[in-house]
């Protein structure tokens, strides 16, 4: 997933992960769904690896959304008094179907993806890609429901940006 | 009035429904008011949508291989303890999956005819016999559906060897359980050793014959 930098470091913990799965079945508590307590294990594995490589990202950093300004929108955008200076001009593509029927834009959005800083990634792969509710992901990456919004909103915020710098053709 | 930089960040609040019945109000009166945050809020919902229509990332072969033989190497894990119990369960598993059913099956055949052939009231076939054989059965069966039920929900695979354990099992209970004070004939020998050890027989056979059922065969 999205903790670990190298593609093979990340196979190695899919497949930590299943085995895990596998020997763990037998105890699994109905708590929980099994694609949530899947998720949960893959991210746990997922920590303790990254925390174990140098490489890795600091992961006291995860609960906090960072303290830094991020801006949804690039402020020059707005005019002093906070109107449209730059508006958003409506796509033509009205449909995700139509969006992503060009092999391109489907590349630039997983490359915009994988731009995001891990913990906005994490967020939102699980709650947009992988449709999990806002519950099940605080549930999986350990994380309060504040903490969580914010990394969804700052994540959307980017993808979205990014897919309208593209549909603008800039 | 809210302005259209703290909508563009209320946004995902609002689209949440992480809001003040007022703050919600506010929201949807800018929106009401302006069109260029409407094609903002559009433009983010279509984000959205966008990302849960991205085709999933196939496993890659290799990955899937190794996985795939791990699994493999794993199951008999249960077993693994009693190497002993391990080659046993294996030559009866070969045993019973070829054609070795024929002989157990030919010998309670055998037997059956014989009783019927002895008859009369001191011999095996006493009235109510049907009874007891029935129960033998149905014991056998009631854990064999069971376990089959379970396997085919889990996805899980049966042995010959566990389906006819938990039939010789079940059969077993049923005549320790039930028949034990119920069967009349306990004490004539020959009612026992045909009806009900060769009903446990039967059922166990049975049981070992179900593992044949398409759906339990490994895919
Ligand atoms: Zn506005
Ligand atoms: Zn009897």
């Amino acid at each position: 997933m999205t903790f670990v930098s190298d593609r093979s470091v990340a196979e190695e913990v899919v497949q930590d992960t299943w085995l895990a799965v596998i020997r763990g079945l037998p105890s699994f508590e109905r708590r929980s769904t099994l694609k949530t307590w899947i998720f949960r294990i893959l991210v746990n594995r997922a920590k303790t690896r990254a925390m174990r490589e140098a490489r890795s990202i600091p992961f006291s950093s995860f609960e906090d959304p960072g303290g830094e300004e991020e801006p949804a929108v690039d402020p020059v955008r707005f005019l002093p008094n906070g109107m449209w200076a730059d508006p958003p001009r409506p796509w033509h593509e009205d449909s995700p179907d139509k969006l992503l029927m060009r092999q391109e834009t489907l590349r630039r959005l997983e490359r915009e993806i994988e731009k995001l800083p891990p913990n906005q990634r994490a967020v939102l792969t699980l709650r947009d890609i992988e449709g999990f509710t806002s519950e099940e992901v605080c549930n999986i990456l350990e994380i309060s429901e504040t903490n969580q919004r914010v990394l969804l909103h700052r994540a959307r915020s980017k993808i979205r940006q990014a897919l309208e710098q593209y549909l603008r053709g800039a | 009035m809210l302005t259209c930089k703290e909508l563009t960040e209320l946004i995902t609040d609002y689209l949440e429904g992480r809001m003040s019945l007022g703050q919600r109000l506010r929201f949807q009166l800018h929106l009401g008011m302006c069109r260029r945050c409407r094609i903002y809020l559009r433009q983010m919902k279509m984000t959205i949508q966008t990302l849960g229509k991205l085709p999933d990332e196939p496993i890659p072969a290799d990955v899937r291989e190794e996985l795939l033989m791990r699994f493999r190497s794993m199951r008999p894990a249960s077993t693994a303890a009693f190497p002993a119990w391990q080659s046993i369960v294996a030559v009866v598993d070969g045993w019973l999956s070829g054609r070795g059913w024929i002989i157990p099956g030919g010998v309670l055949l055998a037997a059956a005819l014989l009783a019927v052939a002895l008859g009369g009231e001191s011999g095996p076939l006493v009235q109510g016999s049907a009874t007891c054989l029935l129960t033998e059965l149905g014991a056998g069966a009631a854990p064999v559906a069971a376990l089959i039920l379970a396997a085919t929900v889990f996805r899980g695979q049966v042995t010959a060897s566990s389906l006819a354990a938990v039939a010789a099992l079940g059969a077993l209970a049923g005549y320790l359980s039930l028949l034990g004070s119920v069967c009349p004939y306990s004490r004539v020998t020959p009612h026992v050793l045909l009806v009900h050890v060769g009903g446990i027989l039967a059922a166990t056979l049975l049981g070992a014959l179900a593992a044949r059922l398409p759906w339990l065969r490994p895919r």
